[in-house]
């Protein structure tokens, strides 16, 4: 049976990039689906869409082999459990799949050095140089900053910069929203969804991960909402961002931080749609046509 | 969350032995790599301590005189230089956003706001302000 592992990792591969190719396509109508969402749930369901490839692939290439499995397991089929004749076409996928899973465990490894341990190495400095208050940890610079940083155990750092230039309701605002990022576990879902698109080039996913991550600060920017009114967050997102922007220097020009006006727009929106039923529905019709059609076609195409 | 590459290599590159042993020195103005590592009460094995202690001073970071057979290591920046040069590297990377993949800014660095979208933004908020202050009242 150990002879199908390549053929099995080769097929599973190849389905999985032939899926994040199509999801990738078909991504400007989830769009549109998600836009009148609740932010909470569209990052849900967008994470999902991200992370479909990787695993209707697993499960249809695990359709796909079934039948060996269960011949190759049979001893009436495969006496002393060997059966070269059927395994020798699989054996010959065994480099490709070699290549293809070095490549993706590279990718994975580039990742992990790119995101995690820089992130890691911060934390590390960051609580070195900065004093623990309880719900966040105060750095002493006089730039306004605010952010939430780790993977596994992620803190809230805010500066004395902008701890000086904000009210009370402006940094209660401001922990709200960043206590939401540790309640949703933000920066590990975004890092998974990174790691998830790996089997395509960056810039081809670049939008799903940059809506992702604008789903994800809307949800939470609505879930500060829940503690003070929609209008004070929004001033308070307002206020941060011509603060930060104030104090920019000539060496930052370029950086444009496009995400704000939508996430204002959101918070000041009436109401949201918390009614997930179509997308919810239509995410579970295209996964399961993705883990049956490749069986499907199979059958038709191979075995008549 | 993920615009660009995370420039990792500009990071003050400082593991967490290390900012142990600086700490460590600020107390003590001058240890043997033997005293440091009885003083540091960790796992870390007295080589590896010793080559912490090898690496600060190539960083510039301790200063080191021999006496006798051993090395006495003394701090050679202070706690607050340190510190003040560590956050400023920090924020210099958050202002020009290679650090937007590894964190949730509260609010993205923007460098070109539109004067007219910040007006039409700080209106739609006082409009909403008002309704709610009528409908309160």
């Amino acid at each position: 049976m150990i002879e199908f592992i390549p053929g099995f990792l080769f097929t599973w591969f190849a389905i999985w990039m032939l899926f994040a190719f199509l999801t990738n396509l078909a991504y400007p109508v989830v769009r549109r689906l998600l836009r009148d969402l609740h932010p909470g749930t569209a990052s849900g369901l967008l994470f999902a869409w991200i992370t479909l490839p990787a695993f209707t692939a697993l499960l249809s290439c695990t359709l796909l082999f079934a039948p060996l499995f269960v011949l190759m397991s049979s001893e009436a089929h495969c006496p002393g459990g060997h059966c070269e004749i059927t395994a020798s076409g699989a054996n010959m996928l065994g480099i490709p799949a070699l290549v293809i899973g070095v490549w993706l465990l590279g990718s994975g490894f580039i990742v992990f050095k790119r995101y995690w341990l820089p992130a890691h190495r911060l934390a590390q400095q960051l609580k070195f140089a900065g004093r623990d208050e309880g719900r966040f940890v105060r750095l002493p610079s006089s730039s306004p900053a605010a952010f939430t940083l780790g993977w596994l155990k992620p803190r809230i750092y805010l500066t004395d910069g902008l701890l000086e230039q904000c009210s009370e309701e402006d940094i209660a605002c401001i922990l709200n929203h960043e206590e939401a990022h540790l309640r949703r576990r933000d920066n590990l879902s975004q890092l998974t969804a990174r790691l998830f698109t790996i089997v395509l080039p960056t810039k081809l996913l670049e939008r799903q991960l940059d809506d992702y991550n604008l789903l994800c600060e809307q949800a939470c920017d609505l879930d500060a909402t829940r503690f003070q009114p929609a209008d004070e967050v929004a001033g308070t997102l307002l206020k941060v961002a011509r603060l930060q922007s104030a104090s920019l220097p000539v060496s930052a020009l370029g950086f444009i931080g496009d995400h704000i006006e939508q996430r204002i727009l959101s918070v000041l929106k009436l109401q949201h749609s918390d009614t997930s039923r179509l997308p919810t529905i239509l995410l579970f019709t295209i996964a399961f046509a993705m883990v049956l059609v490749p069986a499907a076609l199979f059958q038709w195409l191979v075995l008549g | 969350m993920f615009k660009s590459k995370a420039n990792s290599n500009t990071l003050p590159n400082l593991g967490e032995l290390e900012l142990r042993i600086l700490n460590l020195l600020w107390e003590e103005p001058t240890l043997t790599a033997k005293e440091a590592h009885g003083r540091l009460a960790s796992h870390s094995s007295a080589n590896t301590v010793q080559s912490a202690l090898e690496r600060l001073y190539r960083k510039s970071l301790l200063d080191r005189s021999k006496q006798g057979h051993a090395f006495y290591y003394s701090a050679k920046v202070q706690r607050a230089e340190l510190t003040s040069s560590l956050i400023g590297a920090v924020i210099d990377q958050l202002q020009v956003g290679s650090l937007e993949p590894v964190l949730s800014s509260f609010v993205d660095f923007a460098a070109e706001m539109d004067d007219d979208t910040l007006s039409r933004l700080e209106h739609m908020i006082q409009e909403r302000r008002q309704q709610r202050t009528q409908n309160h009242d």
